[in-house]
């Protein structure tokens, strides 16, 4: 997955100011930035959900995007909502059945397949719509903000799932302000600056990931780390 | 005014009524689909609904009359949906509007295409609202296909009742307008509140 110099204006605002970023197959890329840097404008466009006015986007294989905030269509079970997106995407029925098996076992949420969203917690919910991206069989993953509004159990549930899909050679690209959370499961920090957003740095966190975390909270103007932030 | 005689006229009006709501749900939905499909539709439609609302229930009916005849079963039919097709459009429209761009975000992630954005995301997410929209006007079908009963001779609640008073009888008048006021309870609690129940669980 490769994006060159992308530049997205709004009513004459621009957001992406030349961002370019890199991931290979199987890595875990982390975006952090401050709030209304863009980064989930990035992630739209990765996902060709939205357009832009310049650069470049390449992605080898199908992308899975799992938005911002979690839409479960509330009339539909879970399952009704993940053979949904199979079946829009072409997955034959049975093959669809198989993969939702397959990713509710991997994400724990087997038992609750046949309740509707209104349902479950919102920490189900969040994993039924990753599952909806999940059961397309994407190469490229992309996250906004995975784990707001899930609590504490949910958090290390999900890191885990994430951490086992990055290990079945998922590449992913996760977008959170929670950088504590998220050092946990991604290989490499993108780290982008306020409007116009640009890349200022790419921070490679495979060694001591929390001093790192500190030190980006630090860069992003938050100051969290001076504050104990818990998040950290 | 026998026993049978009631049934009969409740069984008229009620699917006079009926089909009436039937027609215009048909066209609602199918005008909120076209409209949905292309903006120039949706302000077709928008002025058509103008339109049916500014004519007089009266006037519908009187037209459909002398079109099919005062003893067709149509007038009846027809005026019902032209009453309840603008309750039903304009809520259909407005909960399209205020919906779409939730699910729309849902159907483009999924790589939906435009008829299964519709069919898939948003036409059954409209069904809380059109269920709440549905009891306002059955209940004006059955009020109005009372109306132009009166004028025709089809055989339901309307018809007897004027044809009561036409011929002095005060108790059959009062009589009729109980058996309508008793149906419209009935229908009410009988169909379409659990309808409106069933359906708001699903309202975001």
């Amino acid at each position: 997955m490769r994006v060159e110099g992308l530049v997205k204006t709004y009513g004459g605002e621009t957001v992406l100011g030349g961002v370019s970023l890199e991931a290979s197959r199987g890595e875990a890329l982390g975006v952090v930035g401050p709030n209304g840097a863009g980064k989930s404008t990035l992630l739209r466009i990765i996902a060709g959900v939205e357009g832009y006015d310049a650069g470049r986007v390449e992605v080898r294989g199908r992308v899975g995007f799992v938005p911002q905030e979690t839409i479960l269509l509330p009339w539909r079970s879970l399952r009704g909502n993940v053979l949904l997106a199979a079946r829009i995407a072409g997955v034959p029925r049975r093959e669809a059945e198989e993969r939702l098996e397959d990713g509710a076992r991997l994400l724990g949420i087997e038992e609750y397949l046949n309740m509707r969203p209104g349902e479950v917690s919102g920490g189900t919910a969040r994993k039924a719509q990753i599952l909806m991206a999940l059961v397309l069989r994407p190469e490229v993953l992309l996250l906004d903000e995975p784990f707001t509004g899930l609590d504490v159990a949910s958090v290390a549930s999900l890191q885990e799932t994430l951490t086992a899909l990055r290990r079945r050679g998922l590449t992913m690209i996760v977008v959170s302000h929670m950088i504590g959370e998220l050092v946990r499961v991604v290989d490499r920090l993108v780290l982008l600056s306020h409007k116009p957003a640009r890349v200022r740095g790419v921070y490679d966190i495979r060694g001591d990931s929390s001093a790192l975390a500190r030190m980006l909270a630090e860069e992003l103007g938050g100051g969290l780390a001076a504050r104990g932030d818990p998040r950290l | 005014m026998g026993i049978e005689r009631v049934a009969r006229a409740v069984y008229v009006t009620f699917t006079n009524s009926l089909a009436g709501y039937a027609l215009a749900l048909a066209a609602a939905v199918a005008s909120v689909a076209a409209a949905y499909a292309n903006k120039h539709v949706g302000a077709f439609f928008d002025a058509l609904n103008t339109l049916i609302q500014s004519v007089s229930i009266l006037v519908w009916a009187i037209v459909f009359m002398m079109v099919f005849g005062v003893t067709s079963r149509k007038p009846p039919v027809l005026v019902a949906a032209a009453a309840s097709y603008p309750i039903l459009l304009t809520s259909l429209m407005g909960a399209v509007r205020s919906l779409s761009w939730r699910f729309r975000l849902l159907a483009r992630i999924l790589g939906a295409s435009r008829v299964q954005e519709l069919v898939y995301f948003i036409l059954p997410g409209t069904l809380p609202y059109l269920a709440a929209a549905s009891r306002a006007a059955v209940g004006v079908a059955l009020r109005i296909s009372v109306v132009a009963e009166a004028f025709g001779s089809s055989g339901g609640v309307g018809y007897w009742l004027v044809y009561s008073y036409d011929i002095g009888d005060k108790d059959g008048v009062f009589a009729w307008a109980l058996v309508l006021v008793a149906m419209m309870i009935a229908v009410d609690y009988a169909i379409l509140r659990p309808v409106e129940r069933w359906a708001s669980r699903w309202k975001l």
